[in-house]
């Protein structure tokens, strides 16, 4: 048997099934986000990708950009870390919806009411999914609670690399772009994704609950 | 753009690599986070090496792993750093060392470790420094956001970016 990801490449039944849970995944977070924001929020088509530590130049992203990452680490059936990457004005953009503060750049992290509506919008996104793939794959997945950093992309997606020591060979990329339009129609877009690290064991489990 | 500039190769380093060259080369490593960045160099004969270290020690890990990506640890990448170096017509009793990079990012939120991944990294590489008498001649390490580090093998300057 095909190793289900081997340089880079990854086995078409198993990106077919990832790309179809994670669109109903942005699907659900996507009414979720909605519904916590009170905003119109649109969704494209998820695109999956598997790579290794270069997984940035994969989905084509320049190392340096700015961006929000949001890390937690996934626990029971399914093992390993998940990072969403966010576009940082989308965060801020939500973030002022939520808190109805005029926030203009990264010092709204140092705000105690900010960051927990950073928070609230992070866990809404990551308990959506994971509640979708748990009940896909018919697995309970807990999530620690979050870690949040502002700062160049490259940097956040080596972190979780040396905290788990993981192959580099399990690294797994859904693109989800999500736009929100807030009540005077303001579109703020986000091009963002979720890293997904699942250890050696956890993607075979993964396969086998997909049916591959 | 002058015409130096343009003659100038550039080699960038991601997670696990190490290199060594000689003159009009730039060693870069962008959006260096937790991860340390050793550059040796050896300034008479304008030899320089670096490498992206991931993790602190190869003791625990794969020999496969550690003889594939000896730069990936910070034991394995000062012994490997340096016998290139050597092979490549280095004064081993001339070279300094520049380290740069573990950081600790994701600094809001709770920790998911009760350990600091950067600052083992930056422990690891100042011991083993240490341990082979290569004396420290630049140092920026620590703090909560990322560094882009290039390395001008030409005079062994590092210029360091940040957000």
């Amino acid at each position: 048997m095909m190793k289900l990801i081997n340089d880079k490449q990854i086995d078409p039944d198993f990106k077919d099934a990832i790309k179809e849970f994670g669109n109903i995944c942005v699907g659900r977070t996507s009414v979720a986000l909605g519904k916590m924001l009170g905003s119109r929020v649109y969704i494209e088509p998820p695109t999956v990708r598997a790579g290794d530590t270069d997984i940035l130049a994969e989905i084509g992203i320049n190392k340096e950009k700015i961006m929000v990452g949001i890390l937690m680490s996934m626990e029971e059936s399914i093992e390993g870390a998940m990072l969403f990457i966010v576009e940082k004005q989308f965060v801020i953009d939500a973030a002022r919806i939520m808190t109805k503060k005029d926030i203009k750049d990264l010092t709204f992290m140092e705000d105690e009411e900010s960051l927990s509506a950073i928070k609230d919008l992070a866990n809404i996104m990551a308990a959506s999914y994971m509640k979708e793939i748990g009940d896909y794959i018919k697995m309970r997945i807990f999530l620690s609670p979050m870690m949040v950093g502002v700062d160049m992309v490259g940097a956040l997606v080596s972190f979780p690399l040396a905290y788990l020591e993981l192959s580099r060979k399990n690294v797994i990329s859904i693109g989800a772009s999500f736009a929100l339009v807030d009540e005077n129609g303001h579109k703020s877009e986000d091009t963002g994704h979720i890293i997904v690290f699942p250890d050696e064991e956890s993607v075979t489990k993964l396969a086998k609950a997909l049916g591959i | 753009m002058i015409l130096a500039e343009l003659m100038t190769e550039k080699a960038v380093l991601n997670i696990g690599n190490l290199k060594v060259a000689r003159g009009d080369v730039k060693l870069v490593i962008y959006a260096l986070g937790s991860c340390v960045c050793i550059c040796l160099y050896d300034k008479t004969t304008k030899t320089g090496g670096m490498a992206h270290v991931l993790l602190p020690s190869s003791k625990e890990a794969n020999k496969d792993s550690v003889a594939g990506e000896p730069g990936k640890y910070a034991d394995s990448a000062l012994d490997e750093l340096l016998l290139r170096m050597k092979n490549s017509g280095a004064d081993v009793g001339n070279i300094k060392a520049k380290v740069f990079g573990g950081a600790r990012m994701f600094a809001m939120g709770t920790p998911l470790l009760d350990y600091d991944i950067g600052r083992m990294n930056i422990d690891a590489v100042m011991t083993g420094l240490s341990e082979r008498a290569i004396p420290i001649d630049e140092s920026d390490v620590g703090g909560t956001f990322a560094r882009t580090v290039v390395f001008d093998l030409n005079d062994g300057s590092v210029t360091i970016k940040h957000r």
